[in-house]
C-alpha cells in the first residue's frame, strides 16, 4: 500500500499580491448568498413550486378573513383542520345564528398551529365565540414532524400574513430545521421540478388568476366529499371491522399546552371558547372511549365545553351518506353530513352555550351579504321577492298554523316555514296555483319536515318541484292524508 | 445534526463567526471554543454520550501521558495493552455484544445446547468507531515513539471530537491534526485561499449529497425493501454502489471544508476510486484514513507482506475481516470483507491488470467497479438470506416497474445524467494529474469558478433533496 501524502500545501499568492483579507471572502459570498435569496424569492413570488394550485382553499382562506376583516367582525370563529371545514358549514351556521361565522380550519394541522391562526385572527377582529374542533390534538411533536404531517403544517404556515407573529410561531411550530422552508415554497417543494414539471408549468400560467374574488362570502366554506359510504366499504367494516382504532390515539404534552393556551387566550380577551368533536360514522372507530378519555386529557383541565358528537352518535340522523367514504383512518362528513352537524352545533351555541351572539341578521346589510347563499332561504324570507326567489306568505297564520315563510327558491326548492310553536306532523300539503310548461294548474304539493336544516325558531318543511314547475300563489295548507307521500 | 441541513447550517456560520471575531486570541480560548463547540455539535444527537467521548479521551490523554513517562518498556506495554483494552472494550460492548451474543445463540441452537443468552437494549453511540480509532492511534503512535504526548488536555480533547470529522472520520492520524491545536501562535491566521477552497468543497459536498446520493437513496431503499425480479433490483444495486460513494466520499468533503473554515486541514479520505484499475489500487483510494489505519496498525504489525505468501493471505484477510466488522456488527459486513480480500488476493493477480493509457483504464476502472458493486449486495443486506435474495432477482426482466420505486423517468434520466457528468469530471481531473484543479484556481478562470459556484448552490436549492423531514443521513453515520 501507498505511503499516505500529506495535504497539499496552500499556494502562497504570488509576488506582489497583497494577501486577501476575511472581508474579501465575505465580499464574495454575500454575492453567491444575494444571488441565491433573489432567485428563491424570485420563483415564490411566482408560486412556482406551490402544490396546490388548482385549489389553493389555505391561501383563499386567508385572503377571505383578511377581505372580510376589513369592513366586517367574525362572530364565532372555529378553528381546527379538515374535519373542522369539512363538517361545519359556515354560510348554514351564520345563517342559523343571525351572524357572521367563519372557518379557519387547515388540513391536518396541529392544536398549536390554530393557536397561532387565532392570534392571528384576533390582530384583526373579536369573535364572540372560538370553536376549537378537536383532531388537532393528536399527540404529534411539532419538533418532530415529517411526510404529510410536516407538509400540512408547512401549507397551514404559508399564506398566514403576520409576519411578526409568524416569526414568533416558528418554534413552536416547527423544528429548526424546517424555519427556512416553511417561508419558502420553493426549499420545500422545489422537487417539483423533476416530479411534476406539469404541476410547475400549470402554476406559472395560473398565476395571474389565483386570487379570490374581494366580493365573494367565502368565510373558509369548502366542499369535499358529496358521496356517503359504499356497500364494499360496509362489508370491509363488517370483514374487518373498524379502521380507525381509538385506544391508538393520543394527545401530547404540545396538546395539553396549546388547548390550554387557546383556552388562556380567549379568556383573556373576554371570549368564550368551546371544543367540538365532530364525528366519524359510528363503525369507523372502535374504542372511542378510549380516545376520548386522552382528549379528556387536554379538555378538562380548562373546563371548557366540549360539543362530542362521536359519543352516542344519533346513528339515524347521522346514516351512511353523511360520511365520506373511504378506508383511512382519517374520515370526513359529506356536504350532507356537514348540515346536518352545523345546525347541531348551532343549537348547541344558541340553546346550551347561551353565548351572547350580536344579532345581525336583522340588518339590511347583512340580509344583502347573505341573501342566496346557503342557509339563507332555509332561515330568512328575502326582504323582496325577486325573479330568481319568490316568497309566497309571511308571518301568516294558515288556519291555526303560523305560517313564517313560503317560498320557492332558484333552486326550484318549495321551503314552507313552521313556527316551532305549531305543533304540526312531518309532512302537510300546500295548495298552490301555479304553471307547468306554461300550463296553468292548481293542486296540493306535499312537504316534509327537513331533518338536515333545522332552524333555531322554525321548522323547515322543503319539497324539490320539478325545474319546469312555477308556483304563483299560495291558496293554502293542510294535513297530509294518511299514506299520502311525498312521491305524490 | 446532519451537514446535510439547514440547522448544521446555522451552526456553521454561528461557530466559525464566533470563533474568528471573538476566540481566534489565545491557543487555549480557541481550543476551548471549538472543544465546546463540538460537544454542543454531538449532543444533538444524545446527550448522554458526551460522557462516553469524554470517558475515552481521558483514557487516551493519560495512557498517552503515562507511556510517555514510563521508564520501563514493560510499563509502557502494560500501559498501551490497558488502553487497547479499554478503548476496544467500549467499543466491543456498545457496538459488537448484542451481535456476539446472537451468534452465540445461533451456535448453542445448532449445538442443541441450554438456554438462550440475552441481549441487551443498548444505543450505538454516533461516531462511536471514529473516534475510539482516533484516539488509539495517538496512543500507538506515542507507544512506537513516533509522538510525543501532549500536555495538553483541552487540545487533545478537542482533537478526539473536532467537530467537523467527529461522527464519521476521516480518522486523523494525531501526528496531523494535534499539531495544528498546538500551534502556539496567539492568532491563528486568516488563509483566504484555504477557506475558499473549503467552501468550495462544502458545496461540492453538499451538491453530490442531496443531489444525488439521497435521490439514489429514494430508489434502493424502496428497491431493497420490495425486491422484484429482474431489471429493477439489478439497477438498485448499481445505484448502490454509486449512492455509498456519493454519499460518503460527499461527507468527507464537507468535512475537510468545514475544518477549513477553522483553519485545519484533515487529510484526503477520497481519491476517485471508481476510477482504479486494480483491487490494491481501488484500497488506496477508497476511504483512505480507515484503509491506512489498518494497514499501519494492524497490518504491517501483523507482518504484512514481508513473510511468507500464506502468512501474507492470512493477514491481508485479517484485515479485511476486522475491516468489515468495524463497518457493523453483522455476518454480512464480514463476509463483505472477506470478498474484498479474496478480491484484493486473487482479481489482481489473476487478471494482472495495469493499464497505462487511459482509454484501456477505463474498461478496467468500470470492471473493478462492478466486482466492488457485488460485493456491496452484502454490505447494504441484513443478513445472508437477504443477500442471496437481492442476487437471486438480478435479471433484465420487468424493464416496465423501473419507474416504480420512488424515482419518476424525468427524476431517473436526470439521476444517469448527472451521474455521467460527475463521471466525466473525475475522469477530467485524474487524466490531468492534478494540473486541472491548480488551472481552475487560476485568475484566469475567474468567471468559470463564479460559474461553478453559483451551479453548484443553485443546483442544490432547486434539485436537491431536503425539507421534506425526512430522515437523510449519511450512511457511514450508522458505523
Amino acid at each position: 500500500m501507498k505511503k499516505r501524502k500529506a495535504p497539499a500545501p496552500t499556494p502562497a499568492p504570488a509576488p506582489g499580491t497583497a494577501p486577501r483579507s476575511p472581508w474579501h471572502l465575505i465580499a464574495r459570498l454575500a454575492v453567491i448568498i444575494l444571488v441565491v435569496i433573489a432567485s428563491v424569492v424570485f420563483t415564490d413570488r411566482k408560486g412556482y413550486f406551490l402544490s396546490d394550485q388548482a385549489n389553493p382553499h389555505h391561501e383563499h382562506r386567508w385572503e377571505a378573513f383578511y377581505n372580510f376583516t376589513e369592513h366586517d367582525t367574525v362572530d364565532v370563529l372555529v378553528l381546527g383542520t379538515s374535519h373542522a371545514f369539512c363538517g361545519i358549514n359556515p354560510k348554514n351556521l351564520s345563517a342559523c345564528l343571525g351572524c357572521n361565522c367563519m372557518v379557519m380550519a387547515f388540513n391536518a394541522t396541529t392544536i398549536a398551529d390554530s393557536y397561532y391562526v387565532l392570534r392571528e385572527t384576533l390582530t384583526r377582529t373579536t369573535p364572540s365565540l372560538v370553536v376549537v374542533e378537536t383532531y388537532g390534538m393528536q399527540g404529534l411533536d411539532n419538533h418532530h414532524l415529517s411526510g404529510s404531517a410536516l407538509s400540512n403544517q408547512y401549507r397551514s404556515f404559508y399564506p398566514r400574513r403576520n409576519l411578526a407573529l409568524k416569526l414568533a410561531s416558528l418554534h413552536d411550530l416547527f423544528a429548526p430545521e424546517n424555519y427556512l422552508p416553511a417561508f419558502s415554497s420553493t426549499l420545500r417543494n422545489h422537487t417539483m421540478l423533476l416530479s411534476s414539471p406539469d404541476e410547475v408549468a400549470f402554476n406559472s400560467y395560473v398565476q395571474s388568476t389565483k386570487h379570490l374574488d374581494p366580493n365573494r362570502l367565502y368565510l373558509g366554506r369548502f366542499v369535499r366529499f358529496t358521496s356517503g359510504i359504499s356497500d364494499s366499504l360496509m362489508h370491509i367494516y363488517d370483514s374487518c371491522g373498524a379502521p380507525l382504532d381509538g385506544a391508538y390515539q393520543y394527545v401530547s404534552p404540545q396538546d395539553i399546552a396549546f388547548a390550554s393556551r387557546i383556552v388562556d387566550l380567549c379568556q383573556q380577551k373576554g371570549i368564550a371558547v368551546m371544543f367540538t368533536t365532530v364525528p366519524v360514522y359510528y363503525r369507523h372507530v372502535t374504542h372511542y372511549p378510549d380516545w376520548k378519555r386522552h382528549l379528556a386529557e387536554a379538555i378538562a383541565p380548562t373546563n371548557t365545553p366540549w360539543f362530542d358528537l362521536q359519543e352516542n352518535m344519533d346513528t339515524t340522523l347521522f346514516n351512511r351518506d353523511c360520511f365520506e367514504n373511504t378506508t383511512d383512518e382519517n374520515q370526513h362528513m359529506t356536504y350532507t353530513g356537514s348540515i346536518i352537524y352545523t345546525y347541531l352545533l348551532a343549537h348547541y351555541i344558541a340553546d346550551s352555550l347561551k353565548v351572547p351572539l350580536p344579532y345581525r341578521a336583522g340588518s339590511h346589510r347583512w340580509q344583502a351579504m347573505f341573501d342566496g347563499h346557503e342557509g339563507f332561504y332555509e332561515n330568512y324570507n328575502p326582504a323582496v321577492s325577486s325573479d330568481s326567489a319568490i316568497v309566497f306568505m309571511r308571518d301568516t297564520m294558515v288556519g291555526s298554523v303560523h305560517v313564517v315563510g313560503c317560498l320557492q327558491t332558484p333552486k326550484d326548492m318549495l321551503y314552507l316555514k313552521v313556527d316551532k310553536a305549531t305543533p304540526c306532523p312531518d309532512t302537510l300539503i300546500v295548495f298552490v296555483e301555479g304553471s307547468v310548461l306554461d300550463e296553468t294548474i292548481m293542486g296540493g304539493i306535499p312537504v316534509v319536515r327537513n331533518h338536515a336544516y333545522r332552524p333555531l325558531h322554525h321548522d323547515l318543511y322543503s319539497m324539490h318541484l320539478k325545474p319546469d314547475a312555477r308556483v304563483r300563489r299560495v291558496v293554502g295548507l293542510s294535513e297530509a292524508p294518511r299514506g299520502c307521500s311525498p312521491q305524490d | 445534526m446532519l451537514f446535510n441541513t439547514f440547522t448544521f447550517g446555522y451552526f456553521l456560520v454561528a461557530s466559525a463567526t464566533l470563533y474568528w471575531t471573538l476566540f481566534n486570541r489565545r491557543r487555549h480560548l480557541r481550543n476551548a471554543f471549538l472543544l465546546v463547540a463540538s460537544y454542543l455539535f454531538y449532543a444533538c444527537w444524545d446527550w448522554r454520550f458526551l460522557f462516553l467521548i469524554a470517558a475515552v479521551t481521558l483514557t487516551d490523554f493519560l495512557a498517552g501521558r503515562l507511556i510517555g513517562q514510563a521508564s520501563s518498556q514493560r510499563a509502557r506495554r502494560a500501559t498501551l495493552v490497558a488502553a487497547l483494552v479499554l478503548n476496544l472494550g467500549t467499543l466491543g460492548f456498545f457496538k459488537y455484544y448484542n451481535f456476539f451474543i446472537d451468534s452465540a445463540n445461533a451456535l448453542l441452537g445448532l449445538l442443541g445446547l441450554g438456554p438462550s443468552l440475552h441481549t441487551l437494549h443498548i444505543i450505538l453511540p454516533v461516531g462511536i468507531s471514529f473516534f475510539t480509532f482516533q484516539g488509539l492511534g495517538y496512543v500507538i503512535d506515542i507507544y512506537r515513539r513516533q509522538l510525543q504526548p501532549t500536555r495538553d488536555p483541552v487540545a487533545f480533547a478537542a482533537f478526539i471530537a473536532f467537530f467537523p470529522q467527529l461522527v464519521a472520520g476521516p480518522i486523523e492520524r494525531a501526528r496531523n491534526l494535534l499539531p495544528q491545536f498546538l500551534d502556539p501562535a496567539p492568532r491563528k491566521p486568516f488563509d483566504y485561499d484555504l477557506m475558499r477552497r473549503g467552501l468550495l468543497l462544502i458545496a461540492w459536498g453538499c451538491y453530490k449529497k442531496v443531489i444525488l446520493a439521497d435521490r439514489l437513496a429514494i430508489y434502493v431503499d424502496n428497491a431493497y425493501a420490495n425486491p422484484v425480479d429482474g431489471l429493477p433490483t439489478l439497477i438498485a444495486s448499481l445505484f448502490f454502489c454509486f449512492q455509498l460513494y456519493l454519499d460518503f466520499s460527499a461527507y468527507s468533503q464537507i468535512a475537510v471544508g468545514t475544518a477549513r473554515l477553522f483553519g485545519f486541514r484533515l487529510s484526503t479520505n477520497f481519491r476517485r476510486p471508481y476510477l482504479a484499475t486494480s483491487f490494491r489500487n481501488f484500497w488506496q483510494r477508497w476511504h483512505i484514513s480507515l484503509s491506512s489505519w489498518f494497514r499501519d496498525y494492524l497490518y504491517l504489525p501483523l507482518g504484512g507482506n514481508r513473510r511468507s505468501t500464506a502468512r501474507t493471505i492470512l493477514n491481508t484477510l485479517i484485515v479485511f475481516i476486522l475491516s468489515g466488522l468495524w463497518h457493523g456488527a453483522s455476518w454480512n459486513f464480514a463476509i463483505w470483507g472477506i470478498l474484498n480480500g479474496l478480491a484484493l488476493l486473487l482479481f489482481d493477480r489473476l487478471l494482472k491488470l495495469n493499464p497505462k493509457s487511459l482509454a484501456a483504464k477505463i474498461p478496467t476502472a468500470i470492471l473493478v467497479t462492478l466486482v466492488w458493486g457485488v460485493t456491496l449486495v452484502f454490505f447494504r443486506t441484513g443478513t445472508l438470506a437477504d443477500a442471496l435474495g437481492i442476487f437471486a432477482n438480478w435479471g433484465f426482466g420487468n424493464a416496465d416497474r423501473l419507474f416504480s420505486f420512488g424515482l419518476c423517468n424525468l427524476e431517473f434520466i436526470f439521476t444517469w445524467l448527472i451521474m455521467l457528468i460527475l463521471w466525466v469530471a473525475e475522469i477530467t481531473v485524474e487524466a490531468s494529474h492534478g494540473k486541472a484543479k491548480t488551472l481552475f484556481y487560476s485568475r484566469s478562470m475567474t468567471p468559470l469558478r463564479w460559474f461553478v459556484y453559483l451551479f453548484l448552490v443553485l443546483s442544490v436549492i432547486y434539485f436537491g433533496i431536503y425539507g421534506n423531514g425526512s430522515d437523510n443521513s449519511f450512511i457511514y453515520f450508522q458505523f
